[in-house]
């Protein structure tokens, strides 16, 4: 009885959390128009550094392939290819209730394990099916957790640096495939692979009837090691990102692509796994020959 | 060293796809499927026929129904061109045609060369997607004929 107050006053801040959301991605695809993909594939903004990190340093070392080394000259200096790596994650402390436990494919020895309260846990998001095989990240760590951000259609998107599986500069074309989704751009062949291009702008805003394929894009934002990657049209900045400096998203959220928000940045968290769990659950199983 | 060489083969075996244009893209279809590929021929539409069907056409005293591509893949329709071609082709014991923007040549791919990509389809035509393979700078969108037509529609056009 006593707790039903709390549960109203919850639900009460998750509706203005949403109410904020919108009016943050409202106001967004309200700015100016966004920048053409031929002027944004060959001029980048150098910014200086909100914040520059060691651990942003370090992953410079893992910089993986000949595509993501031109992408880096190219880029911002604080802009690095990350390599998700179990160095860069710090262990949480193991709570007294841990809900999952995930593996990688590099974190065999030592999976990093997943504290309750971690928005990205996938028993926080939305709906059920598969979990997508990603690490998690400790939030409340006192060094904070680097973030990369970019612009689609006008919004700030943040991606955690350590679930960034790279950041290709669009050199050729997206092929795209007949019959799907709207949000789908189609295939990209980059020197790691093929790579299924997504429409961020359709897929995280499609009530503002923007297409990146009308607009351009300049970038391609890897999750993880997936084989999905968000197109986008800026590269903006690194920043570190606390557990207090980040809105996060309620339980009841329908975005299940959103962890949270940044106010002094202005932009939306992406929940990786969330997004990566969505996109998953949108592929058609294929059809027996 | 043959027999190893053999078993390989065997795993991993070289098919041949006969490749077409449609909307600037590059289409793979198997070659023991393609019977001939014609130049562009007025084409006598049927009255009643499915939209899908672009009518008939003589070859060599046989009626031969023959498909919009374009728009059973859900791309826009398209002028015909000098470029433009009939490929004649047989899947589920029918032979039909179809009409592309162009064929460009006949490539050797292996079986592991061919990858699956998440299929996001929200439409039919999404099925028809076999795999897609990068050959020669570019990725090439190889489609299952059989799967381009439902059981119903392949007994419709037989009735033809």
């Amino acid at each position: 009885m006593a707790e039903q107050p709390e549960v109203k006053s919850s639900n009460q801040v998750d509706t203005v959390l949403q109410d904020y959301l919108d009016q943050l991605l409202v106001a967004a695809t309200a700015m100016p128009a966004p920048v053409e993909a031929s002027v944004v594939g060959t001029s980048m903004p150098v910014e200086e550094p909100a914040v520059r990190s060691q651990s942003i340093d370090t992953v410079k070392a893992f910089a993986r392939s000949e595509s993501v080394t031109q992408v880096q000259e190219s880029l911002p200096q604080t802009l690095v290819m990350p390599v998700p790596s179990v160095a860069e994650v710090e262990q949480p402390h193991l709570p007294d209730t841990v809900t999952d436990t995930f593996e990688t494919d590099q974190a065999d020895d030592n999976p990093p394990e997943i504290e309750s309260e971690d928005v990205n846990d996938l028993s926080v998001s939305a709906g059920g099916g598969t979990p997508v095989d990603t690490m998690t990240l400790n939030w409340r760590s006192s060094q904070g957790i680097d973030c990369l951000i970019f612009k689609v259609a006008g919004l700030k998107l943040a991606i955690p640096l350590p679930l960034l599986g790279g950041v290709f500069n669009v050199t050729d074309k997206v092929t795209p495939l007949f019959g799907q989704a709207s949000w789908s751009l189609g295939v990209w062949q980059g020197e790691m692979g093929k790579l299924t291009i997504i429409d961020s702008a359709q897929l995280i805003m499609p009530e503002r009837g923007l297409s990146l394929e009308d607009t351009g894009y300049g970038f391609f934002i890897q999750l993880d090691r997936s084989p999905w990657a968000l197109a986008c049209q800026e590269i903006c900045d690194t920043v570190t990102l606390v557990h207090d400096s980040i809105k996060w998203r309620g339980e009841t959220s329908k975005r299940p692509w959103l962890a949270g928000t940044v106010i002094s940045e202005m932009c939306a968290l992406i929940d990786v796994p969330g997004l990566m769990q969505l996109l998953t659950e949108n592929v058609r199983p294929a059809a027996p020959h | 060293m043959s027999a190893i060489a053999g078993n390989k083969a065997a795993e991993d075996p070289v098919l041949q796809w006969v490749t077409f244009r449609l909307e600037n893209e590059t289409y793979g279809i198997n070659v023991m499927q393609v019977q001939e590929v014609l130049r562009y021929t007025e084409i006598a539409p049927v009255p009643g026929a499915p939209p899908y069907v672009l009518g008939i056409i003589n070859l060599r005293g046989n009626v031969v129904t023959v498909i919009d591509t374009r728009l059973r893949f859900g791309l826009p329709t398209a002028d015909t061109t000098d470029q433009t071609r009939i490929v004649i082709i047989e899947a589920e014991n029918q032979v039909v045609g179809i009409l592309v923007d162009a064929v460009a040549e006949v490539v050797y791919l292996r079986q592991s060369e061919i990858e699956t990509t998440p299929n996001v389809g929200n439409e039919e035509s999404a099925k028809f997607i076999q795999g897609v393979c990068h050959k020669n700078d570019e990725l090439l969108i190889l489609v299952d004929l059989e799967k381009m037509m439902s059981d119903e529609e392949w007994t419709e056009l037989q009735g033809l």
